[in-house]
């Protein structure tokens, strides 16, 4: 078949140039118009349901908020498990669906089921909301508003009315989180003292407010010829409407809402805060649409902002629309890439140009570069694969591969048209010179692209992440042979071959042929040291390797950081924002750190949903270099470091976001304990952290759900309760209303809408004693307060209840060292099963990262082994016979040698980009070794050469251009990313590049020196058989 | 022979090449897997840490004479915002607050005065009981020696005396039954303060003194006998106020013992609540901690004492020190300054371990 193609790529070339013409334009046309983002989809399939209840404590919200949705929403199809969390006045119920399930499926059955839960949650519960569909890079900008009178209800009416609307009108954009500012409310705030006066309740006030704030619909006057509608409006309005309004106290008719309490626009009790620069703001996260394109979202985000400025800045507030801007780092990374590719492109060119010494041979080869390109980009937007840059870095490795195939194929043209004797037909010689490397080169660009195929069944963030470079990279390769049996030979025969013939070899082989020659023969008289440098660098490789760290990513120079903080549990907004702004004071003062902003809490539907403890700053830094950046990392880290009270970690945005899809516990020994007792689970996990840490080994025992906020426990005693005449819920609506505040009306002023709230001042909130004063009823007998029916208490609540699949958890994780894990995790779970006994309900299941990476590891095992056979059959497939089958593997170790010794040089750690770099390692190895043996076959067996030192010689001699070419071109192109690989848009690329250029040194030394002195002594190729008459 | 010794040879010399790059090239530091901190590791099979960058802070809660401490250097202080001050002096008096409801003061004066009329009226009827009991036995005496002629007199006499002996019966029964009302309707230590020539009752009568009934709960069994009242809620305008002893009953509903006061204040309506503020514990003198120096931890209030500069220790607030928000402590605990912010970041720190790892589920 590849025969005919060629054949046909010859006789027709006309055809075949336009055709590849327009390919090259159609290409090019839709990469212009494809969207770049940072990385691929990389998050699972997850849907989150948010659910506020304001007030509840976490013991409340697990068991009449989370309870009943864990309830509705099991049994879904592909629904793989639940996990939820409930803390004080919210509950996420996340549940986690199968890889290959689909997305808008999962969404509908998860709607369709809420619709059916409403009528079991408190009313006081909102409803629940489904996380909207962000992609995995969730954030596209982070900015800031700051009032000049740091007014911060008029900020967020801003927000709310004029800057949320506006961002949200941006298209790709898929929610606004805002944190900070003051949710303006109608306040209506209780005088306890004047209220206990008149012998009134908080009841009393709430029932006057929603009877004074009553707007329902009026009906129609309807006539012969009209129909009329009635409405209603009430005097005045507003604050003073309402204050002015009767209380309906039957003995003093006179009495009015304004003479028990004090009406006026305040605050609703606040979830989050937020700082620029240490002064008050609103902090808005805008999230992205999932498929959205980060760069495309971010420059219409700008036009937005451009229209908001000024306004804004009319009425006294600042935007600051730069805290975060993800997009640079794609610019700053593609800007990168690209001239990568310049420089690499113009290298490959110079190369191409010494070793043929001829420009249309060179021209021809570097065309390839382009149409290979340009093909697999077209097949990768045309599949729906968002270009990123992960794609183009798989592309821009490719660029040396993707040269090699036309190199060999031009170089065989051009050596055959030049020594060809004359009167043969050009189109003959280069049909034959064509075939004559096919074999090889078909056989070594599938061996490539299997070698990628495990990287396509990686599972997890690591699968998503890095599918689309080996796919990108595998689209290049198969795209460069078909360049190469189609696009090079026509071009080979259209532009050389009246201008070959009689052409010398280029002077740098010339020069180089007589040194080389001498080198292999000299090796090859002497086999046992090429077998002595082979087994010696086996042995280094093999030792070596296994000792290197491993990393996931490495840093990633975005030139902004993530900073999250996190305090004890119950620490207040107030208190987060103080610590904050030291904080941020100390980070400005870091050479380099352009701008910090913090929030703290949490966003309405936000992803992060955390308490009043937690804070996130965003420090933006001047433009600088990957080695300052890191400067500025270990500046920050040693800045909280210092700061007493608080756990803390800083890192890039991505780096972050990949942390946090890593979903559960990152730890390597994780022990869940499902019970139905709260405090028997705590006990249970006390006993089992004590068990895990007395195992050698164990490092780190932590019990993880156990954090205990302060609380103030109302142990209402039924007996009193009766004495009095009262029930739990009109005792606990008055606490409810005075506290968290009861929302009995709303006002619309303008277009928004504002609740009508009562609740008790913030100093009278802030004050912990009066709690048990609160007078809930009024009797004839006068005041009853709480403390006259329930004891108030101080006690230690919970912070959170976690679940998993509807069960209670409890969680002991743990690292270990010393030992290795698998023997770690037998005594582990040995010892649990011989020493602890589960009450009943009570069980323990073992994982954690070790047993999840180990499965991991397991199937890739088995991927790469099945890939690894399928390279193995494709080499015997290639070559012909198991001898040199194992001659190749064996010697395998010394081309990864170079690679190793680059690892060393750059620090000893290996991370997934590293092992790409191997893998394109081994495939450029095991190709060129298929060259050299298939053209000592073609020596022996079509041009009937006896097979000798001599033959070997000139075997190596004639493929040391190809070889060393390729080599040369391959490395040059990667040398770019090598250099100072520490800067945006190398980090991942920089070490793959580096073991490909380290490991071609010893794997160009392996192909040109020592497998010919191998093949030279442990080679036997024979001619063909005679045909028989 | 040579062969397999050249082999060996390359064998040995990968070995000592792969010995040398590990022990001079191993991983440099910290490494870090997307956030998660490793340890160097040479020979440990090492494995992932939490998520957090905090492995390299130092140990700051130490344990001195058995007591736990936390230790800050200066410049931790600042940037935490510790703030250590004296406590100042002060006082705490506990007080209960409860609403009263002024009472009818005319109808007791109206009580008392009725009494008092009955009372001069029975002493009247005495009076005049006895001048005619001395009459009669003037007569009886005279009747004895004399003869006819004061038979008519002492008969008149005699049924004079009996009248008068039956009208001091009903007087009496009129005073005992008017004394059993003010005993009844308004306790007998009221009464006895509101007699009528004393200065409560005038003050009452000319509305300078408003008599103020109350409810306190029944394990009050001795209020204080003086206290202050406010008839606009306002502790600071209230005037003063006099126990007047138990009210006989309770109002219909209440729970606990009625008692009555005289409120120094005048022109107060009947029915109009007062609002009254009775210590419930002598004064007490100590030291006053500041709201932001208390934290909650463990069911329990604690506050950080400053050791030195640099070293502070948790103290737990005492039962007694105010169940209010002004926590009062001994004099003897002024001698130790206190942290009045930061105290939330000490208590952080000192429990290091309960800071929950938010990047987990």
């Amino acid at each position: 078949m590849l025969s005919a193609l060629v054949r046909f790529a010859i006789e027709r070339r006309a055809v075949v140039l336009v055709l590849a013409l327009a390919l090259s334009v159609f290409g090019a046309w839709r990469l212009a118009g494809a969207g770049l983002d940072i990385f691929p989809e990389f998050a699972p399939q997850l849907v989150v349901v948010q659910t506020e209840a304001p007030g509840f404590t976490a013991e409340q919200v697990e068991m009449r908020v989370t309870q009943p949705l864990e309830a509705a929403l099991g049994g879904l199809i592909d629904l793989d498990h639940v996990r939820s969390e409930s803390i004080q006045g919210l509950s996420i119920v996340t549940l986690v669906f199968a890889e290959d399930s689909d997305t808008y499926r999962n969404r509908a059955q998860v709607t369709e089921r809420l619709a059916t839960v409403r009528a079991e949650l408190p009313a006081a519960a909102a409803e629940p909301v489904i996380a909207p569909l962000a992609s995995s890079s969730a954030t596209v900008r982070t900015i800031g508003l700051v009032a000049d009178d740091d007014d911060l209800l008029r900020l967020r009416d801003l927000t709310t009315t004029v800057v949320v609307p506006r961002l949200l009108g941006v298209a790709g954009v898929a929610d606004v989180n805002v944190f900070g500012g003051e949710t303006r409310a109608l306040v209506v705030a209780p005088d306890l003292v004047a209220l206990e006066r008149f012998g009134l309740a908080l009841g009393d006030l709430e029932r006057a407010l929603a009877a004074a704030g009553a707007n329902p619909g009026l009906g129609v006057v309807e006539n012969a010829n009209q129909q009329i509608a009635i409405t209603s409006v009430v005097t005045g309005g507003g604050p003073a409407a309402i204050a002015g309004a009767s209380l309906g106290v039957p003995a003093a008719p006179w009495l009015t809402i304004g003479d028990v309490a004090r009406v006026g626009w305040g605050a609703l009790p606040r979830i989050s805060a937020a700082q620029v620069m240490g002064r008050p703001a609103v902090v808005m996260m805008v999230i992205g649409q999932l498929g959205a394109n980060t760069l495309t979202v971010s420059d219409k985000l700008d036009g937005a902002f451009a229209d908001l400025e000024p306004v804004l800045a009319q009425q006294g507030v600042t935007l600051h629309s730069r805290l975060f801007v993800p997009a640079n780092y794609i610019t700053t990374a593609i800007g990168d890439i690209a001239r990568h590719l310049l420089i690499g492109g113009s290298l490959v060119l110079l190369v191409l140009l010494v070793g043929l010494y001829n420009l249309r041979t060179a021209l021809i080869s570097a065309l390839a570069i382009p149409l290979s390109l340009l093909a697999a980009v077209i097949v990768l937007i045309e599949c729906g694969v968002n270009l990123n840059v992960l794609v183009i870095g798989g592309l821009a490795i490719a660029l040396g591969e993707v040269v090699d195939d036309a190199i060999i194929d031009t170089e065989n043209i051009y050596r055959r048209l030049r020594t060809a004797p004359p009167g043969e037909s050009f189109e003959s010689i280069a049909l034959a010179a064509s075939l004559e490397v096919r074999g090889s080169v078909v056989y070594a660009t599938f061996i490539v692209a299997l070698v990628f195929v495990p990287l396509l069944t990686l599972g997890g963030v690591s699968g998503r992440l890095f599918a689309p470079l080996g796919l990108a990279y595998i689209l290049a390769v198969i795209a460069s042979l078909l360049v190469a049996v189609t696009v090079t030979p026509a071009l080979c025969v259209s532009l050389l071959a009246r201008r070959a013939a009689g052409r010398d070899e280029a002077p740098v082989f010339r020069l180089l042929n007589p040194w080389y020659t001498a080198a292999v023969a000299a090796l090859a008289r002497r086999p046992g040291f090429a077998v002595a440098a082979s087994a010696a660098s086996a042995v280094f490789v093999l030792a070596v390797l296994p000792g290197f760290g491993a990393r996931f990513l490495p840093d990633l120079r975005e030139g902004h950081f993530i900073v999250h903080t996190t305090a004890l549990p119950g620490t207040s907004l107030d208190q987060s924002i103080a610590i904050g702004t030291r904080l941020a004071e100390a980070f400005m003062d870091i050479d380099g750190v352009h701008s910090v902003s913090q929030w703290a809490g949490r966003a309405e539907r936000g992803a992060d949903t955390y308490g009043s403890h937690y804070s996130e700053y965003e420090v933006a830094l001047e433009p600088m270099g990957g080695a300052r950046q890191q400067d500025v990392l270990d500046a920050l880290r040693a800045t909280l470091a210092r700061h007493a009270g608080l756990s803390f970690e800083a890192n890039t945005f991505l780096t972050e976001r990949i942390d946090e899809t890593i979903s559960g516990y990152t730890a390597p020994v994780v022990v869940n304990l499902f019970g139905r007792d709260l405090d028997r689970l705590d006990a249970k996990g006390r006993e089992l952290a004590a068990l895990v840490a007395a195992i050698p080994g164990a490092r780190g025992v932590r019990l993880r759900a156990s954090h205990t906020t302060p609380n103030l426990t109302i142990a209402l005693d039924p007996a009193r309760l009766a004495r009095h005449g009262l029930d739990v819920a009109g005792v606990l609506g008055a606490v409810e209303a005075a506290y968290a505040g009861a929302t009995v009306n709303e006002l619309h002023r303008g277009t928004q809408r504002v609740p009508v709230v009562v609740l008790l001042p913030a100093a009278a909130r802030a004050a912990a004693g009066a709690l048990a004063e609160l007078v809930v009823a009024h009797g004839p007998g006068g005041p009853v307060r709480l403390g006259d029916v329930a004891e108030v208490v101080q006690t230690a609540g919970r912070y959170n209840v976690l679940h998993r699949n509807g069960q209670r958890l409890q969680v002991v994780t743990a690292d270990v060292a010393g030992r290795d894990l698998a023997g770690f995790m037998g005594e582990l779970r040995a010892r649990v099963f011989e020493r602890m006994r589960f009450p009943d309900g009570m069980h323990v299941e073992f994982t954690g990262a070790a047993v999840e990476q180990a499965a991991a590891r397991s199937e890739l095992v088995w991927h790469a082994a099945l890939c690894g056979l399928g390279v193995l059959l494709l080499i015997y497939m290639a070559v012909g016979r198991l001898r040199y089958l194992l001659l190749i593997a064996l010697n395998l170790p010394f081309s990864l040698a170079g690679g190793v010794a680059a690892v060393m040089l750059a620090g000893g750690v290996v991370s997934v980009g590293s092992v790409v770099g191997f893998v394109t390692l081994f495939g450029i190895t095991v190709r060129n070794s298929i060259m050299l043996v298939s053209h000592y076959d073609h020596l022996v067996r079509v041009e009937g050469e006896p097979w000798n030192l001599t033959t070997a010689l000139r075997g190596a001699r004639e493929r040391l251009p190809a070889i060393l070419m390729t080599a040369l071109v391959t490395a040059l192109a990667m040398l770019p990313l090598t250099i100072d690989s520490d800067n945006p848009g190398r980090e991942i690329m920089g070490p793959m590049a580096a073991i490909i250029v380290g490991g071609l040194c010893s794997s160009t030394v392996l192909n040109l020196l020592v497998m010919p002195a191998l093949l030279c002594r442990f080679g036997h190729f024979a001619p063909a058989a005679p045909r028989r008459a | 022979m040579g062969r397999w010794w050249i082999l060996f040879c390359g064998i040995a010399l990968g070995a000592a090449a792969a010995w040398w790059a590990r022990d001079h090239v191993a991983p440099a530091g910290d490494e870090r897997v997307a956030g998660v901190a490793r340890p160097a590791a040479d020979d440990e099979a090492e494995a992932g840490a939490d998520d957090d960058d905090d492995d390299d802070i130092p140990a700051r809660v130490v344990v001195s004479d058995g007591r736990r401490l936390v230790v800050l250097d200066a410049a931790e202080r600042a940037l935490a915002g510790i703030e250590v001050a004296t406590p100042a002096p002060g006082s705490v008096a506990p007080e209960l607050h409860v609403v009263g409801t002024v009472a009818d003061g005319a109808a007791l004066v109206a009580a008392q005065a009725a009494l008092a009329a009955a009372q001069a009226q029975r002493d009247a009827a005495a009076t005049t009981r006895a001048t005619l009991r001395a009459r009669l036995e003037r007569l009886r005496a005279l009747s004895a020696d004399a003869a006819v002629g004061v038979a008519r007199e002492r008969a008149d006499l005699e049924l004079g005396w009996r009248r008068e002996e039956e009208r001091a019966l009903t007087l009496e029964t009129e005073v005992a039954r008017l004394a059993q009302a003010l005993q009844a309707g308004w306790g007998g230590v009221l009464t006895t303060l509101t007699a009528p020539g004393l200065a409560q009752a005038r003050a009452l009568a000319a509305g300078d003194l408003a008599l103020v009934e109350f409810v306190l709960p029944a394990a009050i069994a001795a209020p204080p006998a003086e206290f202050v009242a406010a008839a606009d809620g306002r502790r600071a305008d209230a005037r003063g106020a006099h126990l007047a002893g138990p009210a006989p009953r309770v109002p219909q509903g209440s729970f606990g013992r009625g008692w009555w006061a005289l409120v120094e204040q005048a022109g107060l309506a009947r029915g109009e609540r007062v609002d009254l503020w009775l210590a419930q514990a002598a004064r007490r003198d100590g030291v006053v901690l500041p709201a932001t120096a208390v934290v909650w931890h463990g069911g329990r209030r604690w506050y950080f004492a400053a050791l030195d500069d640099d070293r502070f220790e948790r103290r737990p607030v005492p039962p007694d020190a105010g169940t209010g928000d002004t926590v009062l402590l001994s004099a003897a605990a002024a001698a130790t300054p206190v942290v009045v912010q930061g105290a939330q970041v000490l208590l952080a720190e000192e429990f290091r371990g309960a800071i929950p790892d938010e990047d987990e589920d």
